[in-house]
């Protein structure tokens, strides 16, 4: 599959996992569009002009409401990468992520590899992943600077460097090998 | 809920929100119309005052 479609996909299940998301930004504002044009009758002198002034009024109340919750890095709600998993040297790497949605942990899993390794193999650039967390931006010796910090310390938390990480994501080839002992 | 059908007073502190200047140039453009200069500076008057408060927030934090 091509990677720009991989990236969509994993960007939806992404969005879809996360409860408030759906509930706050999807949910919510669907239902006051639906009872303020539908049910109740607002005495607006064009009902048209109305509908699509009130639409506005959704979107702009969905797309503030999930650019303040939905912070990229530091919500408890964002995928961590918490566990790198890899059978052999040349097995290629399967990465674990954990999200908490409200007291709940989620956990699941999800092998880059096939679509990473390729293009590295081929030596040509290649689309970041959404998953935020293995995120690079660049070639191999523009990791330490494209890296972030806030995902350095999440990751020093959880017992991975952010070097280890990239490692890990490059392929089992160019990993280290104190990713492997986990 | 619609600004319309809210009491006086929680309209009078709507129209100050950043939200509602936010949504005004949406409302504008729904309308056929160009958004507003002054929704354009209010928003951003906002975003200034913010982000001085989050680098002083910041640095708050960093210090301890």
């Amino acid at each position: 599959m091509n990677v720009f479609q991989m990236q969509c996909r994993m960007e939806i299940k992404r969005m879809l996992r996360n409860r408030y998301f759906v509930f706050w930004s999807l949910a919510m504002p669907i239902a006051f569009y639906y009872i303020f044009t539908n049910v109740v009758n607002t005495n607006a002198p064009d009902p048209a002009a109305w509908n699509a002034h009130y639409l506005m009024s959704m979107t702009t109340f969905s797309v503030m409401g999930s650019s303040i919750t939905r912070h990229p890095h530091g919500s408890r709600t964002h995928p961590r990468l918490v566990d790198v998993h890899t059978r052999n040297a040349s097995s290629r790497p399967h990465l674990f992520y954990r999200s908490n949605v409200g007291a709940k942990r989620h956990s699941y899993s999800f092998d880059h590899s096939n679509l990473l390794s390729r293009r590295l193999d081929q030596r040509r650039f290649f689309i970041p992943i959404g998953m935020v967390p293995v995120r690079i931006v660049g070639p191999a010796w523009l990791a330490p600077v494209s890296g972030d910090r806030d995902i350095d310390r999440d990751d020093e938390k959880s017992g991975y460097s952010s070097r280890n990480q990239q490692c890990a994501v490059y392929g089992a080839r160019r990993m280290r090998r104190d990713v492997d002992a986990a | 809920m619609p600004l319309e059908i809210m009491p006086k007073m929680m309209q009078n502190i709507g129209h100050w929100l950043p939200s509602y200047h936010y949504g005004s140039g949406a409302w504008e453009i729904a309308r056929g119309q160009m958004p507003n200069w002054k929704n354009i500076l209010f928003l951003l008057a906002y975003s200034i005052v913010i982000m001085l408060l989050s680098k002083y927030i910041r640095r708050k934090q960093e210090a301890v």
